[in-house]
């Protein structure tokens, strides 16, 4: 998948997404959302925010910026911000493996549903791992490869038919998190079927340095 | 179009990850290292460097 068809497929997708996902990813967002831990005053950002489904679930004491590299999605997320009066929400269009940020602003960064959709999963981690602060926590909410051999190759079947609807079926979580300097905490399987994993970790980068 | 000081605080270049600034007409963020501008689309900043403009 490379990053024009990523913004092809998903602003196709951007007219109809909230109704086709969003009541059955809802519950995972909300578990999501608590697993950041956030406080009053916390900066958090969420990477690929879409047409800002999860915007409603953040606290109203925080700052909220949210990013993602289609605009028609954001398009959509900045109306539901303003029917919804959500001031302490800001939208930006980037490309999260090359994030408009300096580094370690963070308190809180997630990506919900969307390292199985980006070319390079590894630096959008990266990338993450370098905006946010040391000690502070990142939560993926994503589908990891299942260790079943059996299952692996179901997945590694199907992976052409996920890529053409602009998904991924076949990442490890193992091999993503290799040589980062994040440690998870939780990894909890959540509906629908128990196919999305919440992995919640926790920035362990050096306090002065580099990004990871 | 106004854009929130904290927003513009931390808002970089994702070039070379230097200081921006809002231009005159306020319906862009320029990047003078780079001397890119990044533009202001229905209020939302396109910070994508295939999207910036040469200045």
């Amino acid at each position: 998948m490379d990053t024009e068809k990523v913004t092809k497929v998903y602003s196709v997708y951007s007219g109809f997404y909230d109704l086709l996902f969003g009541k059955i990813f809802h519950d995972s967002r909300v578990a999501a959302i608590n697993l950041l831990g956030l406080r009053s005053g916390d900066r958090v950002l969420e990477v690929g925010v879409g047409t800002g489904l999860s915007l409603p679930l953040y606290p109203r004491n925080c700052t909220v910026i949210g990013i993602d590299l289609t605009g028609p999605m954001l398009v959509k997320g900045a109306k539901k911000i303003q029917r919804l009066g959500l001031g302490h929400i800001h939208l930006q269009q980037m490309d999260a493996t090359h994030m408009a940020f300096g580094d370690s602003l963070f308190d809180a960064v997630l990506a919900a549903y969307v390292m199985s959709t980006v070319p390079d999963p590894r630096q959008v981690l990266a990338e993450m791992s370098r905006v946010c602060r040391p000690g502070g926590r990142i939560v993926l909410l994503n589908h990891f490869s299942n260790g079943n051999r059996l299952i692996s190759r179901v997945e590694k079947t199907i992976s052409p038919l996920c890529t053409w609807i602009g998904f991924r079926s076949d990442l490890c979580l193992k091999s993503l998190l290799d040589e980062t300097c994040l440690d998870v905490e939780q990894n909890l399987k959540v509906n629908p079927f128990n196919y999305w994993h919440i992995v919640q970790c926790v920035n362990r980068k050096p306090a002065h340095g580099a990004a990871h | 179009m106004t854009i929130d000081k904290e927003l513009l605080d931390i808002l970089a270049c994702p070039k070379c990850k230097g200081d921006i600034r809002l231009n005159d007409q306020g319906d862009g963020l320029i990047c003078d290292a780079c001397r890119l501008l990044y533009p202001i689309k229905d209020e939302i900043p396109v910070m994508l460097i295939d999207e910036a403009v040469k200045i």
